[in-house]
């Protein structure tokens, strides 16, 4: 063959066309190295495991009251390749119950919203149901209203797929409040940790 | 499809131009320079490749920046690969971009219509220099930072500018580099170099397509492609294709060559230390972090700097100025570079260029050569850089050790770990503010320890410091002829060869004058083993006399008299005392046990003894003797005999002395044992009633009756004419004497030279923190690894990187002192 004539020999193309895809999979196999290493360093958060569901002690039941107030959860972040002790990793809402038996119970709620990860408040906001301005768990963010037991105030409107997320807490004889904290999976109905 | 087809390349040319691709060919002839641009190609996409996976977990500022390498290189999986990959890729990338120069210029391939195919490729060569240049900063190591800070510095030789530019490339009026140096670091190697180099790359390979039809030069006789397009070509996709495959994996395999360079033999693997994961001894090194406080001795410029490297320390540039070696030389040989295509008009001169560049390469290549003599191989320069390179493999493998500690990083960055570490900053430490008095090097029987490097002091003036907490150092600490070396106070002037703890050692502890023959001449008055057996009020007097006493009033005893077996009963009457605890306790001074021990069987010994034996039975028989005439016997002859009747104890007479001597000298011991156990003390001993924790119940009366006491504070008993031994030489006490040594606990008014380094009041020569790093590193306290699995090559494969593994948590304590 010389230049510029067109090759015509059907052979010799075949032969040709594999010598090019032989060629471009040492190409790619010479790549494929360094792209499958790169991946999977970048693909490691998905290999990382997140908040166990620690138990984390809050403050005692002598300081808490019906109306929630927001505690800090303080451990140490390990973020990248920092290991920071004594840094919030979250806020948790505390209230102390009355159980139907009698004894006294708290209640904890994440201060996340379940709807799109704003920070839920308490504020006073006029109950749409029962026109009252009532002190509720309120999200600032797409109008979210909790009551201050977690439920939906409305279901029907609200935008958020799922009741405020509870969390495990436990009161022990010296009334030290415990909390199990846990992030979770936000937008869906189910409650599912992260 | 035909109408989708024409529609989109109306619009982009990608029809046509994959066409074009389909038909693209080469010449007839095969040469295998013309797989050198692929393979450029090739390593320029590994580059971005790499290089974008890095990126997405670098983080530029003085704290984060070494850390975030940490994390890539050892945490990450694969990031030891992908980092190794980029790392080696570039050197491999200089090369071939330096070789295809070298080739244009050899085969004239930069003459017309190549010109710009040529400058294309000696600024693509110039970049990638630059990115090697300007990402060696961005691991914020010792070596990077340190080889970094000297390069960028030449800007400040040029004249008027040169300032100015130093600091818009540092980023600010600080000579040191920081934050903001790595902030424009990383620009300049991605944006400006990287980027800037893969322009140039599109540029060159236009210029190559842009220029190949024009050049059928009928008078090309060079088979290569790259010189000339010869009449006859073929398609590139038919056996070139193949080729250039090859020729990408062949780059890949010596990249990787490169990157398990470490680990590439199983003798290798073998060898790697226990406690470094299999990650530091695979993909590209990294020294430890940059301290700008510090210095680094061995920082050198990669291989591909080495030649000018070793020019700008040729003398003739020190004479005329470092400013023309770097810019003047450099500035010529790029200007040269880039005139080839023009000067090659000229006729003739093809052939010159040639021989000049053949000869610049020839000199580069000497030039390295010699830039790694000097380092590795001469006699002059050798055993400092390759010291200084021990010195910092050492603070890596440190770092990496320090930075996998449960701990981990703190916010500070990973040199605040190494600033708090003893290990590290002891020797610092002691080198700056000890070093000048005290030796610390092995002596005597205090062998080398791997964990202690020598620390030689020119003309010490006090005690040698080496393993000063080890049994070897403290043991015999009451050994006056020891002492007083120069190893440990003999050069103390308050201590000195005749201070009073080497003359009461000397003197009291032994107890006499040895004469030239032989013979002693026991002190009774103020020695210890003369006290001990005193004719007078010594606790062998009272022994003797009450064992005696108890004889005459036995009637069974005096029966015996006549046989001389009441002798027996003596014996058992002694050896009766000396085993009653009541009696013994009684005794002022306690006696230690082994003095007890010692003095019971010369007291046997004496009544065995003919001689004394003599004097028990002749004159004064035991029938007539009163109480009184015990005392006199006793005093007069019997304990007078053995003090030696104030004449010197004949040499051959001297076996009781000798036997007391044991037993003191074992006394002695016990005591020594009582002051190492001391030293490994991490806090005061609890006192719980007249007890304190953990000492033994003897130690408080053998020192009181070895006379510690008289001068040393001990447990219940103190005195300020000398140091508290409390704690002696633990990480308390050591604290405290380096803090200052006036005080009243340590020396006192009767300190030698010795500074008070960190008083309550007055000037500090080091911080308390300083101070305890010291004593902590003195007494072998610091943060021990535990070994690591890394015997397979990968360690882990798949590398969730050892930290999250089973590295199990490390100990802080004391070592087990050898």
């Amino acid at each position: 063959m010389s230049s510029g004539k067109e090759i015509t020999n059907s052979n010799e193309t075949r032969r040709s066309f594999c010598r090019t895809v032989v060629a471009a999979g040492a190409g790619a196999a010479a790549v494929a190295l360094p792209i499958y290493g790169g991946a999977r360093m970048a693909l490691y958060p998905l290999q990382q495991e997140g908040l166990s569901g620690k138990e984390y002690q809050l403050t005692t039941i002598d300081n808490l009251d019906a109306t929630p107030r927001s505690y800090a959860v303080v451990d140490t972040i390990h973020d990248a390749w920092v290991s920071a002790p004594n840094q919030t990793i979250g806020n948790v809402f505390l209230r102390k119950v009355t159980n139907e038996d009698g004894s006294v119970g708290v209640e904890a709620f994440q201060t996340v919203c379940p709807h799109a990860g704003c920070r839920v408040k308490v504020d006073q906001q006029k109950n749409p149901k029962t026109g009252q301005v009532e002190t509720m768990f309120y999200c600032p963010c797409h109008g979210d209203m909790f009551s201050l037991s977690g439920q939906r105030i409305d279901p029907d409107t609200s935008k958020s797929a799922r009741d405020l997320d509870s969390l495990e807490a436990r009161v022990d004889e010296d009334g030290r409040v415990f909390v199990k904290f846990q992030n979770f999976q936000l937008g869906c109905a189910d409650k599912s940790p992260v | 499809m035909q109408g989708f087809l024409r529609w989109l390349d109306e619009r982009t040319g990608l029809v046509t131009g994959l066409g074009k691709v389909a038909h693209y060919t080469v010449p007839a002839h095969w040469c295998m320079c013309r797989f050198l641009p692929v393979a450029i190609i090739f390593a320029f996409i590994l580059q971005g490749i790499t290089g974008l996976f890095l990126w997405a977990f670098y983080a530029p500022s003085g704290q984060t920046a070494w850390e975030s390498v940490y994390y890539i290189q050892y945490q990450l999986p694969y990031g030891w690969l992908v980092r190794g990959i980029h790392h080696y890729s570039a050197q491999v990338l200089v090369a071939m971009l330096f070789l295809y120069v070298f080739l244009l210029i050899i085969h004239g391939a930069y003459r017309r219509p190549r010109e710009f195919v040529y400058w294309a490729a000696v600024v693509m060569f110039l970049m990638a220099l630059c990115s090697c240049l300007t990402g060696d900063l961005l691991m914020w190591s010792l070596s990077g930072y340190f080889a970094t800070i000297t390069r960028v510095s030449f800007l400040q030789l040029l004249p008027k500018i040169g300032l100015p530019l130093y600091q818009l490339v540092v980023g600010g009026p600080d000579p040191q580099f920081g934050t903001l140096t790595l902030t424009r670091f990383i620009v300049l190697h991605v944006a400006v170099f990287g980027g800037g180099g893969f322009v140039m790359l599109l540029l060159w390979k236009w210029f190559d397509l842009k220029s190949r039809p024009l050049s059928h030069e009928k008078d090309c006789k060079h088979p290569c492609g790259l010189a000339c397009a010869a009449v006859e070509r073929k398609s590139f996709w038919n056996w070139d294709v193949l080729w250039a495959g090859l020729a990408c994996v062949v780059t890949m395999a010596i990249i990787l060559v490169l990157v398990f360079q470490h680990s590439l033999t199983p003798s290798q693997v073998a060898s790697r230390d226990a406690t470094l994961p299999a990650e530091s001894y695979l993909g590209a090194d990294l020294s430890s972090p940059a301290d700008p406080g510090s210095s680094f001795d061995a920082a050198r410029p990669e291989w591909s700097f080495r030649a000018l490297y070793h020019m700008t320390r040729l003398p003739i540039f020190s004479k005329i100025g470092m400013v023309y070696a770097i810019f003047g030389v450099s500035g010529i040989l790029v200007a040269f570079f880039l005139a080839i295509p023009i000067l090659a008009r000229v006729p003739g001169f093809h052939f010159l260029i040639v021989l000049i560049t053949v000869a610049l390469f020839g000199v580069t290549c000497w030039f390295t050569y010699l830039s790694y003599w000097d380092d590795y191989k001469n006699p002059d320069h050798a055993p400092t850089f390759l010291a200084s390179v021990a010195q910092a493999d050492t603070l890596a493998k440190r770092s990496v050790e320090l930075c996998a500690a449960p701990d981990g990083i703190p916010t500070t960055g990973a040199l605040s770990l190494l600033k708090k570490d003893p290990f590290v900053q002891g020797p610092k430490l002691f080198s700056q503010h000890c070093a000048s008095c005290h030796n610390f090097a092995p002596f005597g029987s205090i062998g080398p320890d791997a964990d202690f490097t020598p620390i030689e002091c020119a003309d010490p003036s006090a005690p040698n410091l080496y393993k000063a907490i080890s049994p070897q150092w403290i043991g015999g600490f009451c050994d006056a002829d020891r002492l007083v070396t120069d190893d440990f106070f003999g050069k103390t002037t308050s201590f000195a060869k005749n201070g009073s703890m080497i003359t009461y050692l000397k003197g009291r502890v032994f107890g006499g004058v040895r004469m030239d023959d032989g013979s002693l001449m026991l002190n009774t008055s103020d020695g210890l083993i003369g006290q001990l057996i005193a004719p007078d009020a010594s606790p062998a007097f009272d022994i003797l006399e009450e064992s005696l006493t108890e004889l005459v009033e036995d009637d069974d005893a005096n029966e015996k008299v006549a046989s001389g077996e009441y002798l027996d009963l003596l014996k058992e009457k002694i050896a009766e005392k000396f085993d009653d605890p009541a009696v013994m306790a009684a005794l002022d001074p306690k006696l230690p046990r082994p003095v007890a021990d010692a003095l019971k069987n010369v007291l046997i010994g004496m009544v065995d003894d003919e001689q004394y034996a003599e004097l028990l039975t002749d004159e004064d028989n035991i029938e007539s003797i009163t109480d009184d005439d015990i005392d006199t016997f006793l005093t007069d002859v019997y304990l007078a005999k053995l003090c030696g009747e104030d004449e010197p104890i004949p040499a051959d007479e001297t076996q009781y002395i000798d036997q007391l001597r044991e037993g003191v000298l074992a006394c002695v011991a016990g005591v020594e044992q009582v002051l190492y156990q001391e030293s490994q003390l991490d806090a005061p001993r609890a006192q719980n009633g007249d007890k304190w924790e953990g000492l033994a119940e003897t130690a408080v009366s053998d020192m009181t009756f070895l006379r510690c006491t008289e001068c040393h504070s001990f447990y219940g008993s103190s005195s300020d004419h000398a140091c508290d031994l409390r704690g002696y030489m633990s990480k308390p006490w050591l604290v405290g004497i380096i803090s200052d040594p006036t005080a009243p606990e340590y020396y006192g008014a009767k300190n030698d030279r010795m500074p008070a380094y960190c008083p309550k009041q007055g000037d500090r020569l080091m911080s308390a923190e300083e101070v305890d790093m010291l004593a902590d590193w003195l007494h072998g306290r610091w943060y021990r690894a535990p070994e690591v699995k890394n015997d397979q090559l990968f360690g882990e494969w798949g590398g969730k990187g050892f930290f999250p593994c089973e590295r199990q948590e490390g100990e802080l304590l004391p070592r087990p002192v050898k």
